[in-house]
């Protein structure tokens, strides 16, 4: 037989088809039949609201949207560690940073003029640079192309798409 | 708690990164409920649940497999909700102003008039769930619109599982009490 405890958490579960056995606690018990009565419009209003919700819940698609705002939000915070002033304990091993700064703006440069080149290898060489990134090579937007690109062309494709401020466009 | 959770998750600390928009789509519909019927503005919902999904996956190797990755994910959006809530205004503000902007269903005769009338009652509701202690009417959002059970709740919430339960009961009465102050349930 089941406690007054266990009713209430089948009374509020969100499954609407409610066992007989909470029938039968009900009938033999008031003070749950009364509580019943009572949260029952509640109840009814509670599972209309969510399923308000869950048809209004019409968002993006999940992997464009996200991925999108963390390559955002990480582009932010880049922008803003750059712009940041040095900190004055940074000054003992700042030839350490420069380097690492150095190596970096290297590296970028490199891989990013070896990926814009293999991007371009992949496409017709008389496409526009414009035409060549268009939604139709979005990666988030069209998944399946993933497998067919290497790891750079899909960042640079994402960077040329997504940020077109940042690709030079 | 999923032991496919956890397995998951132990596999992200690992470098499976990819494998994070499995736990993504598991557990997002039922955080956009909750933020949706909170927030009431659905950029703003969306906003809190990728900020909750972002700061999963930035601490996920702080995460600890000892505790529930759902309880650990819940978390984070209640305390990003609660933050947001007392970074701007009262929240029963921003659900009038809210429901103020929001757009009106189809108010056509021949198909608008049912819908008119059970928008206005959902409207209602969460305007009276925004009205309630926010303890309360969190653990109502959790139990109706997150799927969470009483005890996934007092995890989340920090409470015992009791504790939960009222919270949950003790809201539903006062809800009730204004749908019939209302007369709602006439």
């Amino acid at each position: 037989m089941m406690n007054c405890d266990q009713a209430f958490e089948i009374m509020t579960s969100t499954n609407t088809e409610l066992p007989s056995e909470l029938e039968q606690h009900l009938s033999g018990c008031p003070r749950c039949r009364e509580m019943a009565e009572v949260l029952s419009p509640v109840l009814v209003e509670l599972h209309s609201v969510r399923q308000v919700l869950d048809s209004e819940a019409k968002y993006p698609n999940v992997r464009e949207d996200w991925g999108v705002k963390l390559a955002r939000r990480t582009a932010q915070e880049l922008s803003q560690r750059s712009a940041r002033p040095p900190r004055r304990e940074a000054a003992s091993t700042g030839w350490k940073s420069r380097i690492a700064l150095a190596s970096l703006i290297l590296l970028i440069g490199v891989t990013g003029g070896w990926g814009m080149m293999w991007l371009q290898s992949e496409n017709s060489s008389s496409v526009p640079a414009a035409t060549l990134f268009a939604s139709e090579n979005c990666t988030w937007k069209n998944p399946e192309r993933v497998d067919s690109r290497s790891p750079q062309t899909v960042t640079l494709t994402c960077i040329a798409c997504h940020f077109p401020g940042e690709a030079g466009h | 708690m999923s032991d496919d959770d956890r397995k998951l998750m132990q596999c992200i600390q690992n470098g499976e990164t990819g494998l994070f928009e499995r736990l993504v789509e598991k557990y997002r519909s039922g955080l956009l409920r909750f933020a949706r019927s909170k927030l009431i503005d659905p950029a703003d919902a969306e906003d809190i649940v990728q900020e909750a999904i972002f700061a999963a996956y930035e601490a996920r190797d702080s995460y600890n497999p000892e505790f529930a990755f759902s309880t650990w994910l819940w978390t984070i959006l209640l305390n990003l909700s609660h933050r947001w809530r007392h970074k701007t205004i009262r929240e029963k503000e921003i659900v009038s102003q809210a429901i103020e902007r929001a757009p009106r269903p189809d108010s056509s005769p021949a198909v608008g008039l049912n819908n008119l009338l059970s928008e206005e009652r959902n409207l209602r509701l969460i305007e009276f769930l925004a009205e309630l202690p926010e303890s309360q009417a969190d653990a109502i959002r959790l139990k109706f619109f997150g799927d969470l059970t009483f005890q996934e709740i007092a995890d989340t919430m920090n409470c015992s599982l009791s504790g939960a339960k009222k919270r949950v009961k003790s809201g539903l009465l006062q809800l009730s009490e204004k749908l019939r102050d209302s007369g709602d349930d006439q």
